[in-house]
């Protein structure tokens, strides 16, 4: 076990190619590309993809909330980023289950 | 505002990695009810989660947050969201319906077939065969009900066959963390094994995908999902800024492994939130110098406060462990993307996207 800096990554493709597809959600503003919604639901009940689809899109704008939080730390001024953070109270993030890794909602 | 409410520092099992103290030391109906107001004085939503200890030993006090809080949310128009994490074994049928009608979102600490392995009765019995059997009625009410695994070093080599187990059992939203903590010493065969069953795991996923089913394993997928979202996996800590433990007392801290430490008071629910200290708070939590120049840096948990100061004592230094595990995480998640992205495009945006 030891703390090493990666190098040379790349995003991988997979990410490229689907990155894609939530833009393209994101600006129509509909699955247009990915029959998210409008799906066949199948006999076998592990197949959720109606209710995943709602949940999507409303990770689209929780990616973009947590972006900007990103930006704020990068930023060059601390005093910039300390007041731009904010507390529980005034965000509308999800409540989180505590004990876990993100889950699939 | 979102909340996790500390019900009970009690709890019925003995698990061998908890670092929670447990005492008898409840949570009384005052501070209950200012901590629901508190969820509810500012922001469209109000967010509880009921945790411990074990939240089930306060049932009474579950019950009497949700008739509060559902009345609330009828009178002020804001909306009412409640989840829970529970060992499962006081689950019961009257519960369960009433938490179905709150939609209340349960999350089942569950180490799958290594649960007899750490997670054990006070005195020692084995908690497997009650846990299954809550398990199965969990799912009967709720059956998109998570479950959470936390696998300590010795239970390593049980790892994929849990995630299938739990999987069988109907959960179809599975978390597996590691234990972390000084309750746990992890080596570099622990991580050796590790990496064999993370990838174990994948090619279950794989075949799960190949099926056109559906099964989202915390760790593995999420790191698919945050990848192409772009998404730092360690925002959702940020130090209080997301969600607030409340402690049986009523006081504030900015993440439950800081409960208890003066140094992280946050406030408490009869005062209300001391913001200068949040902000304060926050604005501490940066990226471990360790990690600066990293190309992964936007990828891990490094800056996880919590994780960081169970391993380090430190919640802005990085350990080895943490960095170790998250390059092999990160590897092994990114080969299954690439797999199946290219196996299925379309199939693979749908579940990832």
């Amino acid at each position: 076990m030891k703390i090493s800096k990666s190098k040379d990554y790349k995003k991988p493709l997979y990410a490229l190619g689907a990155a894609a597809v939530l833009v393209a959600a994101s600006l129509t503003g509909c699955h247009s590309g990915v029959e998210l919604e409008g799906e066949t639901q199948t006999a076998d009940s592990d197949d959720r993809d109606t209710s995943t689809s709602i949940v999507e899109l409303e990770g689209v704008a929780e990616t973009a909330a947590s972006e900007s939080i990103v930006e704020n730390e990068e930023t060059a001024d601390p005093t910039a980023s300390e007041e731009s953070k904010v507390d529980c109270s005034e965000t509308e993030d999800e409540l989180e289950l505590e004990g876990g890794v993100a889950l699939a909602d | 505002m979102n909340l996790t409410l500390h019900l009970t520092d009690n709890c019925n099992m003995d698990c061998g990695y908890c670092i929670r103290e447990k005492c008898p030391k409840d949570m009384s109906e005052d501070v209950l009810y200012r901590a629901c107001d508190l969820a509810f004085s500012k922001g469209d939503r109000a967010g509880l989660c009921f945790f411990g200890g074990e939240p089930l030993l306060k049932k009474d006090l579950i019950y009497k947050a949700l008739d509060y809080c559902e009345e609330k949310s009828r009178d002020t128009g804001i909306r009412f969201d409640c989840k829970m994490t529970t060992n499962g074994s006081l689950l019961d049928e009257e519960f369960l319906k009433r938490a179905a009608k709150a939609r209340m979102k349960i999350g089942l600490s569950f180490d799958g077939t290594a649960q007899d392995i750490c997670r054990v009765f006070k005195g020692g019995a084995p908690t497997s065969e009650v846990v299954e059997e809550k398990a199965k009625l969990l799912l009967k009410y709720m059956p998109d009900s998570a479950a959470l695994a936390t696998i300590a070093p010795q239970a390593v080599p049980y790892y994929s066959e849990s995630v299938r187990y739990l999987h069988r059992l109907g959960f179809k939203d599975i978390s597996v963390v590691i234990a972390y903590g000084e309750k746990v010493n992890w080596t570099d065969k622990d991580l050796e094994a590790l990496r064999v069953q993370l990838q174990d795991t994948c090619s279950y996923l794989k075949e799960i995908f190949l099926e056109g089913r559906r099964l989202h394993v915390g760790p593995i997928c999420s790191k698919i999902k945050e990848c192409i979202r772009d998404k730092n996996p360690s925002e959702r800590c940020h130090l209080g800024v997301r969600q607030m433990p409340v402690d049986p007392k009523g006081d504030l801290y900015p993440c439950t492994s800081f409960i208890g430490d003066e140094r992280y008071l946050l406030g408490n629910v009869f005062d209300g939130i001391d913001r200068e200290r949040v902000k304060e708070i926050a604005g501490r939590s940066s990226i471990p110098s360790t990690c600066t120049g990293c190309d992964l840096i936007k990828r891990c948990t490094n800056s996880c406060g919590c994780a960081n100061r169970m391993n380090t004592g430190d919640e802005n230094k990085v350990s080895p462990l943490q960095c170790t595990y998250e390059r092999m995480l990160i590897e092994v998640s990114d080969a299954l993307g690439e797999e199946l992205y290219r196996i299925d495009p379309q199939r693979f945006a749908k579940l990832f996207c």
